[in-house]
């Protein structure tokens, strides 16, 4: 994907840039506000990602001069201010999703390209099936091993979260923001504890284990 | 506060101006009772006496006036009656007037008319009427009004040294009540200086009368208090952050100083560090969260809130760890609505159900209440565990408190505190209630 940072911190920007670049993707780097606005109007991007305090222009600024063009892309803002309240108001402004600082770089990298995979597809598809399960969701059917699995709509959200995301990386808050309507901090690592009921439910064989535990950061469906 | 200050003139004017207007109100009735009114009676007596003899001499001619006037010099009467019946040229007819003027100055006149009795001048003022006859003779009939006159002299020498003495008296006064209230004033300015400079424990004097001064010191004392309480609660925050911190920072380093001595780095020691970069950071967001609620920074936002289905949500979230332990968790709850922030509330209702699960003993029992109470929505957390002893339930809110056997219980030590805040900026109140076996977080809402 191209993708473009704005990041006034050189250290920050250096190592964010070169992890995404690792995972190969074309990074372009601004440093301040303008330079950044200049960027969005001369390039398309798949995924801007935008930090809140810049100098020159401000990062809300940015933001809501890229929506009043009417440019889709998708847009990841990165604050220290990570309260409920800054995240609620960046995202009112047009932003897609919001990562308080700090945050470890495979956050970020899996929500960027979760971010670039959900507006790149377009039409998201009515049915997926890998590793042998099985997902219907106009049916709000699952099947593991041609079984069908009777999933409460909570265990539901999270395999869809997962299976639209197969083969990458899903993060524990990816997944909390996404299957809960609530942004909180849970304390203790439930999601984990709602993933293995998904899991036990999924059954003994392939089907169960096509969900992986990526250490420290969260989830992905085998494909 | 001195004398000399822009307050202390104006109170002292004030009383002047008002103190004078009183007196001069009071000197006013007295002379329309004592002067004006009887001038004024006096006056209409005369008139009709005036019109009275004139109508004798239209009928009866002079000799009759004459006579009339001869007649009413000698009847008894309180004020001496005077008269002047003159010719055209001027020349006296009849009269007891010592002297009158020459020439009519208009139908009203004020006569010197002293009297001499066994010698002795006794000095009268008679209020006259001056009336010119039809045929251009001249009768004068006016009657003693001195003791009114001189009651009028008295009156005015009675302002004078009135005015003195009230002048004398409210400056006296204002004098009086400047130095009660500068010694008020001063008694609370100078606390409010020893306070800043840093003397937390004075406070402003209160005499107990229940005036306004002393309500205004029991205020101010009771915010000094809160105050006092405040500064020691940071004071012992911060010692509290500094070794709540500390401890993750050290486990931090020593994963880090353990895997650099080697040339591979191991994955537990990586994920160790981890861990505790991410407890580092909960301390750090949950206390921010807490300061700017309790500072009231936080904008709560004002959606209206379903409060069964956040309940049935948040134990329904917290299902699988309950699970985990064999614990029961069950919700019992009435339809109600309040107003406030969803994710914050989410956050109060998920901390006291968390607390609760990981107190509650395995295979133990945790049960959510929801009611209403008046104007109030109560929520009830209940759970089997140890409970926490009367002493310490004040201090449960507190940030980093730990209940005392609670050291092996994880946690941070702000899960309560941060719920508490949430609900105190929500105007609701948390509190504990409950012994062992049955102990209850019990979070109250308004409704609405």
């Amino acid at each position: 994907m191209k993708l473009l940072l704005i990041e006034d911190d050189a250290t920050l920007a250096d190592y964010v840039a070169k992890g995404l670049r690792e995972c190969g993707h074309v990074v372009d780097v601004c440093r301040d506000g303008r330079d950044g606005l200049y960027a969005t109007a001369e390039q398309a991007h798949d995924v801007i990602i935008l930090d809140r305090m810049l100098p020159g222009v401000d990062g809300m600024t940015i933001l809501q001069t890229i929506r009043a063009t009417n440019n889709p892309v998708p847009i990841l803002i990165m604050t220290a201010l990570g309260d409920v309240d800054d995240r609620v108001e960046g995202l009112r402004k047009g932003g897609d999703d919001y990562l308080s600082k700090p945050f470890s770089l495979q956050e970020l990298i899996a929500r960027v390209e979760a971010l670039g995979r959900r507006y790149g597809r377009g039409q998201s598809p009515d049915r997926i099936a890998v590793a042998g399960l099985e997902m219907d969701f106009l049916r709000h059917q699952v099947r593991a091993g041609g079984h069908e699995i009777r999933l409460t709509a909570r265990e539901f959200q999270i395999l869809e979260i997962l299976m639209r995301n197969a083969g990458k990386v899903v993060t524990r808050s990816m997944l909390l923001e996404g299957v809960w309507d609530y942004r909180f901090d849970p304390q203790t690592n439930i999601v984990d504890q709602h993933v293995s009921r998904l899991r036990q439910k999924l059954g003994e064989d392939a089907a169960a284990s096509a969900i992986e535990t990526v250490r420290g950061l969260g989830y992905r469906v085998r494909t | 506060m001195r004398l000399g200050s822009s307050l202390v003139i104006r109170l002292i004017s004030a009383l002047i101006a008002v103190t004078f207007l009183a007196a001069a109100s009071l000197l006013a009735v007295i002379f329309f009772f004592s002067v004006q009114r009887p001038m004024n009676e006096m006056r209409a007596e005369i008139q009709a006496e005036a019109a009275q003899l004139q109508s004798i001499y239209l009928r009866q001619g002079k000799a009759g006036l004459e006579a009339a006037l001869i007649a009413r010099r000698r009847l008894p009467s309180a004020n001496l009656p005077f008269d002047a019946f003159l010719e055209r040229d001027g020349s006296l007819l009849t009269g007891n007037l010592p002297g009158w003027p020459r020439t009519r100055r208009g139908d009203w006149a004020t006569i010197e008319a002293d009297v001499y009795r066994d010698g002795q001048e006794d000095d009268r003022e008679a209020l006259s009427r001056d009336l010119l006859l039809p045929d251009g003779r001249r009768l004068i009939v006016g009657r003693d009004v001195d003791v009114i006159a001189d009651r009028q002299e008295l009156m005015a020498e009675a302002a004078l040294w009135g005015s003195l003495s009230v002048l004398l008296f409210a400056l006296l006064g204002g004098y009086w009540i400047s130095k009660i209230t500068a010694a008020r004033l001063d008694a609370v300015s100078n606390t409010a200086r020893a306070v800043m400079k840093g003397d937390l424990g004075v406070r402003v004097p209160v005499k107990g009368s229940a005036n306004d001064f002393d309500q205004l010191g029991m205020s101010l004392n009771a915010m000094l208090d809160r105050n006092e309480e405040l500064v020691a609660s940071l004071a012992r925050v911060s010692d509290n952050i500094a070794h709540e911190l500390r401890t993750p920072l050290a486990r931090l380093r020593a994963a880090l100083d353990g895997s650099s001595s080697e040339v591979d780095i191991q994955l537990d020691q990586i994920n160790a560090a981890r861990v505790e970069a991410e407890r580092l950071q909960q301390i750090f967001d949950a206390l921010l969260r807490i300061a700017r609620l309790d500072t009231g920074r936080h904008l709560i936002n004002r959606d209206t809130i379903q409060l069964d289905a956040l309940v049935n949500d948040a134990v329904d979230f917290y299902a699988p760890e309950a699970e985990s332990r064999r614990q029961s968790l069950n919700a019992t709850v009435v339809h109600c609505v309040i107003s406030g922030d969803r994710n914050l509330i989410f956050q109060a209702v998920a901390n006291l159900l968390d607390n609760a699960l990981k107190f509650a003993p395995d295979g133990g029992e945790v049960r959510a209440y929801l009611d209403v109470d008046g104007a109030m929505v109560r929520l009830s957390i209940c759970d089997n565990g140890p409970g926490v002893d009367e002493e310490f339930r004040h201090k449960l809110a507190e940030r980093f408190f730990r209940a005392p056997g609670s050291e092996a219980v994880a946690g941070t030590g702000l899960g309560l505190s941060l719920a508490n805040a949430i609900v105190e900026a929500h105007n609701g109140t948390l509190s504990f209630a409950g012994g062992p076996g049955a102990f209850a977080a019990v979070m109250r809402l308004p409704m609405g």
